[in-house]
């Protein structure tokens, strides 16, 4: 015979624990997948209607190096050692950083359609639009390979860096889209302000030229823009074979870091309200 | 009969659109200018809570804080102050669709917002057969979800949501769109709901639903609980509260 109290303690089980609703999604375990499902069709959207379609991806990167070598070269007679290796790899990491970060800082937005409307993680829209911009890198650090390999140049040792660079620039974009995605669905001048730091980055970063190029008074913005430590110490340790100084990158890992750690702070404490003003 | 959810003291408000300050600018000239966005109180003290297996009805006019509630049970938003708690697995499906990608097929469709539902790794490939199959779109399968009709973005939304398979289910005004053919279908699969003692918790205005299958009914107005209880008494409590506004209104005008 069940007693009344049996009944209540099936029905007790059944429901499990009581929790805040708003910190449900996080259980969710399939995460991962999440993440690649929205980079993939991210992807898809954008290359649906072209005949190209991911080649684009190639191409883009290729132009912008053909022109801004025929440019540095011909006409602002930039001298640099290994050049055309020099400038794809300077261009493809900038391309990474532009495409990351511009993606990563509107993903918010760009998904509220389904994040007004479904509880979800809602940083997988942000890695996803990284990930998403990580396949092209991936593509293009293989066109730069092929570059490296036509050009003969020598790799060295030092090349050891060169991971951790790409993981300083990963955790660099990614820390300013968290920083900035929760931010811009509140204040739209976070997507202006951006474009702008991005223009004026693009010309105040070595990516044309070398840090060498820059006078000494004025070197401090390249030591102050994490991105310009990045590529330099990447250029010296892939295309010198060089060591960079330990200092220098202990500094640019912490920086970068640094960055990422108060992104996702930020994120975390605005992620809740994101839902506001979507 | 154990309580699946529970909101206590709920405040919730939004400043209204217009007065949103979305430009920086905006936001640093309105510290100097008297503070004067006025703020919406969409929900103002609501307690309710829900049994597991009950299937409740939350109407009111538009604008009284119903479908805000459903946001804060689902955990969309979160509320000023007051507590929200809930057991046992939820889906929401709140205005018209999940926000589907008009972009993609009806099948990429279901397969993405089924993975954010959490379907079950396992079970994909079958829960997204039978959402399609329920929704009545194996012809649409491939095609383009923006070629389809409202109704049938809806369709496929109930669809998917009724897939995952959770212990409670939040609908928004579902039966508003979609024929006949397919309300029928969804009147169907909420007995079944209940047969399976999920708790469902429905935002309508099609009042005759609502009386024909929610075990209880909560009347809100102007951000507030007005009542709650048996179907009947509470929407001839609501017909009153309208009639009565209307007559306030007419009589405001002469």
């Amino acid at each position: 015979m069940t007693t009344s109290a049996d009944v209540a303690e099936a029905a007790d089980k059944r429901p499990g624990e009581w929790l805040d609703p708003s910190t449900r999604s996080r259980r969710r375990s399939n995460y991962g997948s999440l993440i690649l499902q929205f980079a993939l069709k991210d992807f898809k959207i954008r290359y649906t209607h072209s005949v190209l379609g991911y080649t684009w991806s190639v191409i883009n990167p290729v132009i912008f190096f053909g022109l801004y070598y025929i440019v540095a070269t011909n006409f602002l007679s930039v001298e640099i050692p290994k050049y055309p290796a020099f400038l794809l790899l300077s261009v493809v990491m900038w391309n990474f950083f532009f495409e990351g970060s511009s993606h990563g800082v509107g993903s918010l937005l760009a998904r509220a359609d389904v994040l007004s409307k479904m509880v979800m993680p809602r940083e997988v829209v942000v890695y996803s639009a990284l990930l998403s911009a990580g396949l092209t890198f991936v593509i293009n650090l293989l066109v730069l390979v092929v570059l490296l390999w036509a050009t003969g140049t020598d790799i060295q040792r030092s090349v050891m860096f060169f991971p951790l660079m790409l993981a300083n620039l990963i955790a660099l974009t990614l820390g300013v889209s968290l920083l900035l995605s929760p931010i811009y669905v509140r204040f739209h001048d976070i997507g202006y302000l951006w474009n702008i730091v991005l223009q004026v980055g693009f010309w105040m970063t070595p990516i044309l030229y070398s840090e060498l190029n820059v006078p000494e008074k004025w070197r401090w913005i390249v030591w102050w823009n994490p991105v310009a430590r990045i590529l330099v110490d990447s250029r010296r340790s892939l295309v010198y074979g060089l060591y960079p100084g330990t200092r220098g990158v202990l500094i640019t890992t912490l920086y970068s870091f640094f960055i990422l750690g108060l992104g996702v702070l930020v994120f975390r404490r605005l992620q809740a309200k994101v839902a506001d003003y979507l | 009969m154990a309580k699946v959810i529970e909101m206590r003291d709920i405040y919730k408000s939004f400043q209204i659109p217009h007065e949103v300050h979305t430009t920086l600018v905006e936001r640093v000239l309105s510290i100097f200018r008297p503070v004067s966005y006025e703020r919406l109180e969409a929900l103002r003290g609501v307690s309710v809570s829900i049994d597991e297996g009950e299937f409740v009805g939350l109407i009111g006019r538009n604008g009284s804080g119903k479908s805000t509630l459903l946001k804060l049970m689902a955990g969309l938003l979160v509320p000023d102050s007051g507590t929200c708690r809930i057991r046992g697995t939820m889906c929401e499906l709140l205005e018209l669709g999940l926000g589907f990608n008009p972009e993609l097929t009806v099948r990429e469709n279901v397969a993405l917002y089924g993975s954010i539902l959490g379907y079950p790794k396992s079970e994909l490939a079958k829960r997204i057969e039978g959402a399609i199959d329920f929704a009545d779109l194996d012809r649409f399968k491939d095609v383009k979800l923006k070629s389809l009709s409202t109704g049938m973005h809806v369709r496929l939304g109930f669809a998917t949501a009724l897939q995952a398979d959770s212990d409670i289910l939040l609908l928004d005004e579902i039966l508003a769109v979609g024929d006949s053919e397919f309300q029928g279908r969804c009147l169907e699969s909420f007995e079944e709901q209940k047969r399976l003692r999920k708790t469902i918790v429905l935002v309508s205005h099609d009042l005759s639903q609502v009386e024909k299958f929610c075990d209880r009914v909560i009347l809100f107005d102007k951000g507030q609980v007005v009542d709650s209880g048996p179907p009947a008494m509470i929407i001839s409590e609501y017909r009153d509260l309208v009639s009565e506004s209307m007559r306030s209104k007419a009589a405001a005008a002469d």
